[in-house]
């Protein structure tokens, strides 16, 4: 490649950069799965999507306030399994009246996210050790709490229980044709786009990312800060839970296994510095909106399942390496 | 004859123009400082040579051979060496890992600790540190590891060695040994380039000096018989105000409340029982070699490492500090030596203003984003911080407008005493007198300063009253006028 050829590439991805790449991205890929096969742009194809991307986007959204503020949340999957279950379990086998089993659940995933909080910054653990360490254990307290059968399971459910009837809802209904679970999602997501850009907690996130000494000597409690956005995470991640369990009219200790990683690669699709201080929600949701689409595509295009694997994770490694190009570029332009 | 010759170098980066074709030429056992206000081009020039940057145009001689630019590799293998300002060391490293590091002697397939060892002690002795040369590099001081990385760069044959701002970590001590190690390598016909901001140093040491200014070389000229006041002049390209004159006025406006009372406040074994009384409006600067503990009482102060021992009061209130956040309640604010530390360097310099009083530009939780910009408008303006824009991000100003944006950050969280901890270190002429204008200021408006520092000048210059600091006390109290000899001799070190 000549120089000034090489110069013109460097400024166009640099212009086009961040989610701005990760945009093109997933444009090239709707139109690529479009002209392969006929049954991919369908509304129905197009609501598919959404209803099965609903739960990542939810846990993803959870982890882009982590990874900004230069942590990472490994048990927000664990975390969404285990209050699904405890909500059924609540309802269906202790017969809590709905809004108790809700309320449970919920509790459930802030307190995985509390005890994160409490191990990284009183205990001085690593984010990725701590949260390795629950991501682990809680599917484990999903396991002992479920006896590893599915919720509810009829022998055990007092009689006439099932699910909450809200999870029942959340799981099938939709409004103006949109799939609840998706409307549910895009909410979580524009509250987690104004934590993040517009209160003194998502300014916080960005500054400790940054430079944690800096945000510590600006007299941001860094400790108070990091609790509340992994709690934050954890409460999301219970959401996501009833989502899954809504979704498959079921709960189970092992649902929902690998979409922590996949909510870390939306997240960093995204835009968002895997290392802390940058990173946006628009670039996570359509971070999420790639990792759909090429699933999706991929198999309605009919390459195998194993296939898919292999191309999801080459994507990842591949948008991360364009993004570090970038940031190249962009350092070598203002040096 | 010239050993190296530089000629016509120009490089551009999109909308800077780095340097505009220039000229530079060393003789061998020649010391040639290069000067120059920062974004003069210096850095970029030494990166050049050094084979880091490749250059749009120009050629380089060596022995009036030619040598290809932009390749470290080539650049070494024809004998040129680099110290950078940022140390390059690997902490976890032994001193003789460090040394050779990428070029560690083997045996065969794995690496031969006794060739190591002994060919790692040569060098060492060759730059006069006489430390064992298998402990671990992250236990050295600053001047320790600095001397590391000149054995290091002559590890290999060298007969050109460039050092970029060698002794901004260093204290004036430590500064005499390098200039001595100098003078060795001026013997052995090596020539040096040498990139400074101290430019009483550059004429003690320096046989010709290249001044460079917005990329163009503004002149080169002999060391010998040139004033200081000149070289200023020719770096900023205009004259530079007399910084005593300026003080002598305001030195009567010190106010009569005490605003800050430490007593017996100590952090033992680096810091012991110090009692310290600063007033409204005044600046008191605290002068100490490296490792007279001046940091640690900056950093005990504003509760970075919170005291074990003795009382704080502030405006008459006993007040405990065991964290920044307590400090900055009690209306403390503190610029540190290191201004990467202090800085969020991907964020705005709006948002980086804002940091310390998040509370005044939001509602509640929320931030109202109008309120933030008028803010940092205001002290963009007030404190002249040269910026294209509130969104510029602050990584990418100068580092004189990089220490200005964390003195606006504590003016707008309303600090009415400031600890300045050497915080025009690695700062250009130009851009030190500013800060020293602000200093002076921000006292006129009533605020207390303590000033650490560790250049005599400096601190004869702007305190009121000047504290000596030495083995983790303070040993000495001057009024303004002291002698350096007093000053030094006070400060335990050896001056001459």
């Amino acid at each position: 490649m000549t120089k000034t050829a090489k110069g013109t590439l460097a400024r166009v991805v640099t212009v086009a950069g961040g989610r701005g790449g990760a945009l093109i991205i997933l444009f090239l890929l709707v139109v690529a799965f479009a002209i392969v096969t006929p049954d991919f742009l369908t509304v129905n194809n197009l609501i598919n999507i959404l209803r099965q991307y609903s739960v990542l986007m939810i846990l993803a959204v959870g982890q882009t306030l982590v990874i900004v503020s230069r942590g990472i949340d490994l048990s927000v999957a664990s975390t969404a399994a285990l209050s699904g279950s405890v909500m059924g379990v609540a309802y269906a086998y202790w017969a809590w009246p709905e809004p108790a089993s809700l309320l449970v659940g919920l509790a459930a995933g802030v307190a995985v996210g509390a005890f994160n909080g409490f191990v990284i910054t009183r205990l001085d653990v690593p984010d990725f050790i701590a949260t390795l360490g629950t991501f682990v254990a809680v599917r484990g307290i999903a396991l002992l709490v479920t006896d590893g059968l599915p919720v509810p399971d009829f022998e055990r459910a007092v009689e006439g229980r099932t699910l909450p009837g809200t999870i029942s809802t959340l799981g099938v209904d939709s409004v103006l044709g949109a799939p609840l679970i998706a409307v549910v999602a895009l909410v979580c997501a524009l509250v987690g786009a104004f934590i993040l850009a517009r209160t003194r907690l998502g300014r916080s996130a960005y500054a400790i990312g940054g430079n944690t000494e800096a945000a510590r000597m600006s007299g941001i409690k860094v400790e108070r800060s990091k609790m509340w956005i992994y709690v934050f995470s954890g409460l999301l991640a219970a959401v996501g839970g009833f989502m899954l369990t809504g979704r498959q009219a079921s709960a189970n200790a092992l649902m929902g296994e690998g979409l922590e990683l996949q909510s870390i690669a939306a997240v960093v699709i995204g835009g968002t510095n895997l290392f802390g201080g940058e990173g946006r929600m628009s670039g996570t949701v359509i971070g999420v909106l790639i990792i759909g689409v090429l699933s999706n595509g991929l198999s309605i295009a009919g390459v195998a399942e194993f296939w898919q694997r292999v191309v999801n994770g080459l994507i990842i490694v591949a948008v991360v390496a364009l993004d570090q190009w970038r940031r190249r570029a962009a350092r070598a332009a203002s040096s | 004859m010239a050993l190296l010759k530089v000629e016509g170098v120009a490089k551009s980066y999109p909308g800077v123009r780095a340097l505009a074709g220039v000229d530079l030429s060393v003789d061998p056992g020649e010391v040639h400082a290069l000067l120059g206000e920062n974004g003069a081009g210096k850095s970029t020039l030494m990166k050049v040579i050094a084979g880091y940057v490749t250059p749009d145009a120009g050629h380089m001689e060596l022995d009036g051979l030619p040598v290809p630019f932009g390749s470290p590799e080539t650049a070494r293998s024809h004998g040129i060496g680099i110290v950078y300002q940022e140390l390059s060391l690997v902490p976890q490293l032994s001193i003789a890992e460090n040394v050779l590091l990428g070029t560690w002697p083997t045996n065969g397939r794995l690496i031969d600790w006794r060739t190591l060892h002994t060919e790692a002690k040569g060098h060492l002795e060759r730059v006069g540190l006489r430390l064992d040369p298998d402990l671990p590099v992250q236990g050295l001081g600053m001047a320790e590891r600095q001397l590391v990385e000149i054995a290091k760069a002559l590890s290999s044959e060298v007969r050109v060695l460039l050092l970029d701002e060698p002794t901004s970590a260093l204290s004036d001590r430590e500064a005499e040994r390098l200039f001595e190690l100098i003078g060795g390598l001026k013997n052995s016909e090596v020539a040096i380039i040498y990139v400074s901001h101290r430019l009483s140093e550059v004429l003690d040491i320096a046989d010709r000096i290249t001044v460079l200014r917005d990329g163009e070389k503004v002149e080169t000229l002999p060391a010998e018989g040139v004033a200081e006041e000149h070289l200023a002049q020719m770096m900023v390209g205009h004259e530079l105000s007399d910084g005593l004159a300026e003080h002598a006025s305001r030195r009567s406006q010190v106010g009569a409340e005490i605003v800050l009372r430490a007593r017996g406040l100590a952090r033992p074994p680096r810091l012991r029982p110090v009692n310290l009384e600063l007033r409204e409006g005044e600046v008191v600067t605290a002068f100490g070699l490296v490792g007279a503990g001046r940091t640690r009482l900056a950093r005990t102060l504003f509760g970075l490492e919170p005291a074990a021992d003795g009382s704080l009061e502030l405006f008459g209130e006993e007040r405990r500090i065991s964290s920044p956040a307590d400090a900055i309640a009690a209306g403390i604010g503190f610029v540190s030596e290191d201004r990467t530390a202090g800085l969020v360097p991907r964020m705005s310099v709006a948002n980086n203003i804002t940091l310390a009083s998040l509370e005044d530009v939001a509602r509640g939780p929320v931030l109202d984003f109008a309120r933030e910009k008028r803010v940092a408008e205001q002290y963009v303006g007030d404190l002249a911080i040269r910026t294209s824009s509130l969104d510029q991000l602050v990584e990418t100003l100068s580092g004189g407008n990089q220490q200005k944006v964390v003195l606006a950050r504590w003016i707008c969280s309303r600090a009415r005493v400031l600890i300045l901890d050497d915080p025009t270190r690695g700062i250009d002429v130009g851009a030190k007198e500013e800060v020293f204008g602000l200093v002076r200021r921000l006292a006129d408006d009533g605020i207390a300063i303590l000033y650490m520092t560790s250049e005599i000048r400096e601190a004869r210059e702007l305190g009121d009253r000047l504290l000596v600091m030495s083995g983790g006390r303070i040993v000495k109290e001057f009024a303004a006028g002291a002698s350096e000899e007093e000053i030094m001799t006070a400060a335990g070190g050896a001056h001459d």
